[in-house]
Parts: structure tokens; sequence; C-alpha cells
């Protein structure tokens, strides 16, 4: 028996011994149903467990294993998902009290190929309302940062920061349109990659905006966020924008190390004055690791890059205004006060406003794909802050600059690689002085996501803050 | 390549009062209520005023095209 109990296990080792029999899935299963009771009424990281399934599935992976029928590496493992993911006859909310009965008929393709992995359903995670990220009220209870319950866990993908942190599942699914996966992955303490738009398929995944919206895995380790990514990644013919492009190995070039690989430092948003002065030294420090292992680092300089936060806000929330805007009209008191702000803000920005933002992305895209021609990855951190407090991230703004404080710098870390379509990682690379996890952020070339983790991998071997577990 | 259209930036933008977020709302027919109006001011202002600080000169020499990586890129 491990030294951890197994909840706290990676997902990778878990494969290992339910493959090997040293556990069974209905007993792995039942391990998670008993730590999501003891734990989740403190966290709220779900929305819906569904445990009777999660058994029966289990039940069936047990009899397959048994007679020899082993699917691969997540057989058995089990995860749970954002709540913005469609699943069959299993209620999906999007954090939203107007889907708060809807149940689908089908599985997002990503659920699809989790199960066809097999991976076990343990049930569906919390997230701000349709994935804005600065929900006031939670209709499905306030989701808490593991390392201290005053604080957030990061948003939008907020119950799956928590539920890998705090080992409420082996894995998880979030989506990031403009850093909601990484931010909470950074909060937490967890890994959380968002992959090339259009490596995964957005097919069953409710819309923020299309030409950003990512599904991505937050997991314990960067193995573990390979081996979700090799189970779901590949071109799917319900979504038309997803890339015919081969899958890459992920998870071979997580030994290779990094030596002879050019990390570009991006000074200007690192040594930021938004960004807190714990973050900037946690980021300068892990680039020192990187050199340490034979790394070759670089200051580098993207123009346009302090810009990212209010072009993200232009297009992003102009999009989902067009998608909300018949359920708006409509049920408009239905909306948290902070979505429906947001989205009718953006109802009403002129249209020269968003086409500007549209050339100014194309610009920001060129400058870092011409970055990315001198260096393989670039490095910055993944928020400004750590985790803050819950009261905080639900206070009314107060002004203008207000919004340009709280939103626009803030923004201006994640953004860049969903304006871009550029696959970036967050992995745990420290913490405050207080307790709270620090994120460092490794971005890299449109389908490159094996570099990303490779360097990811490197850092995270060569360190030990993956192996903390909050105590709850 | 260079464009045409060189329209300078909103320097004679002035920033929105409640009453232009309600006149606006009532023209597009948006149901926004009194108690919302100051908050989606300020956020409509800041994001109008930082797209105006761009350097419209380096804008107009791409097109406002989408991110759309193309699938065998």
């Amino acid at each position: 028996m491990p030294e951890l109990g197994l909840p706290f296990q990676t997902a990778a080792r878990l494969g290992v011994m339910l493959r090997s029999k040293q556990v069974s899935p209905v007993e792995l299963v039942q391990a998670y149903l008993d730590r999501i009771d003891l734990v989740d009424p403190k966290v709220r990281a779900y929305i819906t467990v569904c445990g009777e399934e999660a058994l029966a599935s289990a039940r069936e992976a047990e009899a397959a294993i048994a007679q020899g029928r082993h699917l691969g590496p997540l057989h058995g493992v089990p995860i749970a998902v954002k709540d913005q993911y469609n699943t069959r006859g299993l209620r999906t909310t999007m954090g939203s009290r107007i889907y708060s009965d809807h149940v689908p008929e089908e599985d997002a393709t990503v659920v699809l190929r989790l199960r066809q992995a097999g991976a076990i359903l343990l049930g569906k995670l919390n997230m701000t309302e349709f994935a804005f990220g600065d929900t006031r009220e939670y209709v499905f209870g306030t989701p808490r940062n593991p390392w201290d319950l005053s604080r957030s866990p990061g948003m939008s993908s907020s119950g799956s920061g928590i539920a890998a942190a705090a080992s409420l599942c082996a894995a998880t699914m979030g989506e990031d349109t403009g850093g909601s996966v990484r931010l909470p992955a950074a909060m937490c303490g967890v890994v959380g990659l968002k992959p090339t738009f259009g490596r995964v398929s957005r097919h069953g995944v409710f819309p923020m905006c299309w030409s950003m919206d990512t599904p991505g895995p937050l997991t314990r380790t960067v193995e573990d966020c390979a081996l979700v990514l090799q189970a779901i990644a590949g071109h799917d013919p319900q979504d038309r924008l997803s890339s015919r492009r081969p899958v890459d190995d992920y998870l071979s070039p997580l030994k290779k190390g990094v030596k002879g690989l050019r990390v570009g430092y991006v000074q200007q948003i690192t040594e930021w004055d938004v960004v807190e002065e714990e973050t900037q030294q946690a980021v300068k420090a892990s680039l020192q690791v990187l050199e340490g292992l034979g790394a070759e680092v670089t200051t580098i300089s993207i123009p346009l890059i302090g810009m990212a936060g209010p072009l993200y806000i232009a297009i992003c929330d102009s999009d989902a205004a067009d998608t909300h805007e018949g359920l708006l009209r409509r049920r408009a008191r239905d909306y948290d006060v902070a979505t429906r702000t947001r989205l009718f803000a953006a109802s009403l920005l002129p249209a020269a406003l968003y086409h500007r933002a549209q050339r100014a992305r194309e610009l920001l895209r060129r400058q870092m794909l011409e970055v990315l021609t001198r260096v393989d990855v670039l490095v910055s951190p993944v928020s400004a802050e750590p985790a803050p407090e819950i009261e905080e991230v639900a206070r009314t703004f107060a002004s203008e600059d207000d919004v340009r404080d709280r939103i626009f710098g803030a923004r201006a870390l994640t953004t860049p690689y969903n304006l871009s379509g550029l696959p970036a990682v967050s992995v745990p690379c420290g913490f405050t002085r207080s307790g709270l996890p620090i994120g460092m952020q490794i971005g890299g070339r449109a389908f490159d996501e094996a570099t990303v983790l490779q360097v990811a991998s490197a850092y995270e071997q060569a360190t030990d803050w993956h192996t903390r577990h909050p105590e709850i | 390549m260079e464009k045409g259209n060189t329209a300078p930036a909103g320097e004679d933008r002035s920033p929105l009062t409640r009453d232009d977020i309600l006149r606006l709302a009532r023209i597009r027919g948006l149901p926004i209520d009194e108690s919302d109006v100051d908050e989606i001011r300020y956020r409509l202002n800041a994001l109008t005023d930082a797209l105006d600080q761009l350097d419209t000169t380096l804008l107009y020499q791409v097109d406002p095209t989408p991110l759309l990586i193309p699938p065998e890129e």
C-alpha cells in the first residue's frame, strides 16, 4: 500500500495499480466517493456526483480487466469534468440556474473519448456561470480554495482545480477561453494545460468564444496531464475547426530533459507592477532551475502583450454577447450580476472597436509566432497574484480604474495564448509566505504541446512543489 | 500590405454617462436595469478607452481576421 491513501495517487500510478490488480476499480471509485463525502462540503468542487453510475462503470471495468481486456493507462481511473461538458443523461448546468435542470442527450466528444479510454466519470465540477470569470453568487455553492478556504480557487474551471488539488478524483477536465484552466491550476497548485486551438474538439462544450474555447486537463502531475491529452486530442468531424494534424506522442518526451532547449523569458509581463513580488521571484527562481538543467534562457520582447487583456475582453465578450443575446433578453435577471453587466457592456461596444481589437490580435499573434522562431518555449507567471479573497473577487466594480486594475492587467498574463491559439501549461513553481501556490506558465508553438510538457516535466522533476497536498 | 483605412483613434470620444447607457439600451431593446447601469458604464468606458490607445498606424497594416490556425498548420 502506498504511503498516502489511494485518492492522493497520480492517475498514472493508479493506472498501473489497476492493471496489475493491486487495486480494483470498484475499490478506487468507492475511495473517491468517500473522500468526496468528507471533503466536498467544505470546498464545493462538485455540482453533481454520479456515484451509482460510477460504481456500475467500475464493476464493468473490473470485469474487463479481469478478462484481460485492458483499454490503456486510464482504464478504471476515476475522473471528473467541468459542468460545461455535455454528459449523456447527466445534468449539465454551465453553473447557471437557467440550465439547472438541463440533461443532454449525448456526451461531449472529450467525455466520450475519456470513456472510450476506460476512464470512469465521478461527476460534474463547479464553475463560474457560463465560464465567465467573476461570478459573485454561485448557484451550486461557492467553490473554495483547498489551501485557504477563505480564498478563491481561480476561475472559471474552479471545481476542476479544487478536485485535482484536494484529490477528489484522479484527473479533471476544464475549459480555457482566457486562462480558465491555467488560473485555477496555478491558484490550487496543480498542473493545467491549454492545448493549441483545434487540438481538442469543442463539440458538446457550451461555447463562450468560438475562436478561443479550448478544452484542457487539470491534474496533479505533468505526466497525468500528458496521459489525459493523449486520450482526448485529435480530429473530430463534429468540430469543423479541429485539426487533422496527427497527434504527437506526449509521454515519451517527458523524460528528455531541457538540455539545449531555448527558453524565452517574457520579462515585460513578469517584472510588471501588476505582478506581486513573490510571484516575480518564484518565476525568476524557476528560470534558474531550468538554466541549471541545461536550458538556454534569453529575455524576449512581445510589444503588444501588455494590451492582451482589453483585446481579449473586446473579442471574447462580444462573441459571448452574440451567443447569449436571446437568453439575456428573456431572462436577464436569472444571470449573475457580473455575467449580466459584462454581456450588456459587450453588447454596446462599437463594431469598429471590435474590429480594431481583431487587428491588434493578429499583430500580437504575429509577434508571438516571430519570437517562437528564436526560442522553443516562453516563460512567465500565470497569475498576477496568488488566490484572492473570495469577498474581493465578488466586489462590485466602483470605477473605470477599478475595471482596469482588476481585469485588464491580470488578463494580460494568460490571454496572449488564447488570442494567438498557442498552447500553454501552468506548473506549480512555489508557495507564498502565507502558503498559497504560485504557477509558472510555459507556452510554445502551435501543436507543440510535447515540448511544452517536456519543459514542465523537467522542472517538476527537479522540484518538489507537486508533492505537497493541502490539509483540509 | 498598407490599408487605405487610417481611421484615427477615438481621442474625441467622451466617456458614456448613465443616461447614455440607458438610451443605448432602449435603442437596442436591451432590458438593462437602473441598478446595473454604473457597472456597465465602467466596464464599457474602460474598454473603449483601452482600445482607443492602440497605435492605429500599425493596426491598419493587417486585416482584422479572427484567429484561425489552418487545420494543417
